[in-house]
């Protein structure tokens, strides 16, 4: 069975949000976090530095985003 | 080096409802979502609804619980029952006036995850 | 300023030359047995694409080949050298111990969302359609049955593979034709048992399309379960 461009721009989406759910909720934790209580809920534990992080340039980081060729990432 | 796709081990066919988060993730990344009034308007909506909606879950949830453990005479599970029904079917005619997707009322908390 | 990665051992192994964030060398900061691994910045990076996520990501994956990682969380910054020397050392037992657990381990993800019957994840329905409940009552039961028939689905699915696991996380359900969301803390030489399983409960559950992803560090299992328990990092909101 032959795999489409689309399908492997299917599978990319599909491991990016696997991905994007792990390192933004997952993983240590380290430095200016808050811990919030919201009325009726546990404390919540929020990771300001990850929610700030979820806006895209990617100029400030110097990087150039490749054109989607379908290489691997190297 | 290996690509994103070798990370499925185990996929099916249909990858798209798998793929769903993205759309909003992508358009948060790459700053899409305009100030416009419009948008503005109906981010509001969407919001109040989504309060809303949690609201409602919870008291369902809450009702389902009491009915389970049982103790609830009849007219009260029937009272409980018709308010539920009655807000979730305007709960649908909320959304549908305000043109707003079950998805879309599912807030991206990022850390906390999805509101509902 | 300066970006984490992770937090590891083997501090005696010389670090990768793989680059990270922006091109930059990789670095580190070291306490005793714990190895921060770093970048260092000028800027601060604030604003990341996603392909940033995915240079991160290939950071903590090559550590991963050669030692136990702590994955940071994406966004994990201090100021200097000093700062992350003072968490290493105030929280040093905790990342051993954290360390010890996920050593030899990587993390496996499951999703399973609702598929119509019959296909193997051909098309996914939404909520079956039911007959229109005629009482508040029918309501209320048929609303308890669902989540009845979820629950068990989600545990036909989740038992069997959390049994193959070191450690298991499930998350509550976040839409409604979601049936499971969990991640499991698999030994590297368990990957392929863990895949087979996946295909056989996808095999006995045509109703369900089986999505397996990995492997991944282990971002969902480097808090202490106990500390979890006190913070949580997901809402708790009618979760079960």
């Amino acid at each position: 069975m032959t795999v489409t461009r689309e399908d492997i721009a299917r599978q990319r989406e599909v491991a990016l949000v696997d991905l994007v759910d792990r390192l933004l909720a997952g993983g240590v934790v380290i430095g200016g976090d808050l811990t919030l209580s919201i009325a009726d809920v546990d404390l919540v534990y929020v990771g300001l530095r990850a929610l700030i992080t979820s806006v895209a340039t990617a100029d400030e980081m110097g990087l150039s985003l490749p054109p989607a060729s379908g290489r691997p990432f190297g | 080096m290996d690509s994103p796709a070798d990370k499925l081990l185990n996929a099916p066919l249909d990858l798209d409802p798998f793929a769903r988060d993205l759309r909003r993730l992508d358009d948060a990344l790459t700053g899409r979502v305009r100030a416009d009034p419009e948008n503005v308007e109906r981010g509001l909506a969407q919001l109040v609804l989504t309060i809303i909606e949690l609201l409602r879950q919870i008291m369902e949830r809450q009702a389902i619980r009491r009915v389970e453990a049982g103790g609830l005479d009849e007219a009260t599970v029937e009272r409980l029952g018709s308010t539920l029904m009655a807000l979730e079917s305007r709960m649908e005619e909320l959304k549908q006036a305000f043109g707003i997707e079950d998805e879309e009322l599912n807030l991206d908390l990022g850390p906390l995850g999805r509101l509902l | 300023m300066i970006w984490v990665y992770g937090i590891c051992d083997r501090p005696d192994l010389p670090l990768p030359r793989r680059r990270g964030l922006a091109q930059a060398p990789l670095d580190s900061v070291r306490a005793d047995a714990l190895l921060a691994v770093i970048s260092r910045h000028v800027h601060p990076p604030s604003e990341p694409a996603l392909d940033s996520l995915w240079v991160h990501e290939r950071v903590v994956e090559r550590l991963m080949a050669e030692r136990a990682v702590l994955p940071m969380r994406f966004g994990s910054k201090v100021d200097d050298d000093e700062a992350l020397t003072a968490v290493l050392e105030v929280r040093q037992r905790a990342f051993l111990a954290a360390l010890d657990r996920v050593r030899g381990r990587v993390e496996l993800g499951v999703r399973v969302l609702r598929s119509s019957a019959g296909g193997n994840g051909s098309a996914v329905a939404a909520v079956p359609a039911v007959t229109p409940p005629a009482t508040g009552r029918d309501y209320l039961l048929g609303k308890l049955q669902e989540g009845k028939r979820v629950d068990k689905t989600a545990a036909a699915i989740h038992d069997p593979l959390a049994a193959l696991a070191v450690d298991s996380r499930r998350q509550p359900q976040r839409s409604a034709d979601e049936l499971l969301r969990a991640s499991y803390l698999v030994e590297r030489g368990g990957i392929a048992r863990f895949r087979s399983a996946v295909d056989r409960l996808q095999t006995a559950h045509p109703d369900a399309a089986i999505l397996c992803t990995g492997p991944w560090p282990t971002y969902s299992f480097v808090e202490d379960p106990t500390r979890l328990a006190a913070t949580p990092g997901t809402p708790t909101i009618g979760a079960r």
